[in-house]
């Protein structure tokens, strides 16, 4: 009961609701000729807005440092072995809640054409199934091409 | 939506793409925060290819690397090729 009355009654530690907000970083719109609940549901969507920047900013952030770390390892490993005369072909996948990425990197033909395999990639290779799906569906066609004859 | 690829290889202006990009993303109206976002991780992201793909070049190797990046309102892709990639005429023509 006491917590339903404290939930309605304004908390006193609160700060008063702005009545500007930024819109860039010099400019701001005035908000004061609005009711005080529209203004605080405005200044909510608009930090819930700012927050989704500011995690999306940290995840990026994140990517970005796995990402140049894994560059200098794959490509210091990379130089090492071709110094030696030996063939390499490096390949990496990384994924994260921001997107994609697929490195290639080596002194071979695969390397230089720049393409993964689908088993380098991830991704399930399905070409096995489909042949068999094929053949099961020509298989199919003759008999029934057969039982007619 | 915005939705644009850069292609890049060892031999690419970083300043001029990621300034491109910022071009593109204003044209496509994001928001300034999110065009300051996209084209901060994009620069460190072409620098470190690049670097990356010239000394592998030197070495006589070579680097390729598709990146995917999505958010709201943003759908880029970077392709890094240490290649040149021909085109089919220049391919039939052998140059």
């Amino acid at each position: 009961m006491s917590a339903e009355e404290n939930s309605t009654t304004p908390n006193p530690a609160l700060a008063p609701v702005p009545t500007t907000v930024p819109i860039g970083p010099t400019a701001a719109i005035d908000l004061s000729w609005l009711p005080e609940n529209e203004r605080k549901a405005l200044m909510a969507d608009y930090a819930k807005g700012v927050l989704d920047i500011a995690k999306k900013a940290q995840d990026m952030h994140v990517d970005v440092g796995a990402l140049r770390s894994t560059l200098g390892t794959l490509g210091d490993t990379t130089k090492d072995i071709a110094a030696s005369g030996a063939a390499v072909t490096v390949t990496h996948t990384q994924q994260s809640s921001i997107g994609r990425t697929e490195i290639i990197m080596g002194n071979t033909q695969q390397a230089h054409k720049g393409r993964l395999t689908k088993s380098q990639t991830g991704e399930k290779d399905y070409t096995f199934y489909y042949v068999v799906a094929g053949l099961i569906a020509l298989v199919l066609v003759v008999m029934a091409i057969g039982g007619r004859g | 939506m915005l939705r644009y690829t850069i292609k890049a290889s060892p031999d690419s202006d970083v300043t001029a793409l990621v300034d491109h990009l910022a071009v593109r993303a204003t044209a496509a109206n994001l928001d300034s925060q999110t065009v300051e976002l996209l084209t901060r991780n994009t620069r460190t992201v072409l620098t470190a290819l690049v670097e990356q793909g010239r000394a592998l070049a030197a070495n006589g190797s070579a680097m390729n690397v598709t990146r995917d990046l999505s958010g709201p309102g943003f759908k880029i892709a970077v392709v890094f090729g240490s290649q040149r990639k021909r085109g089919f005429l220049a391919r039939l023509l052998g140059n």
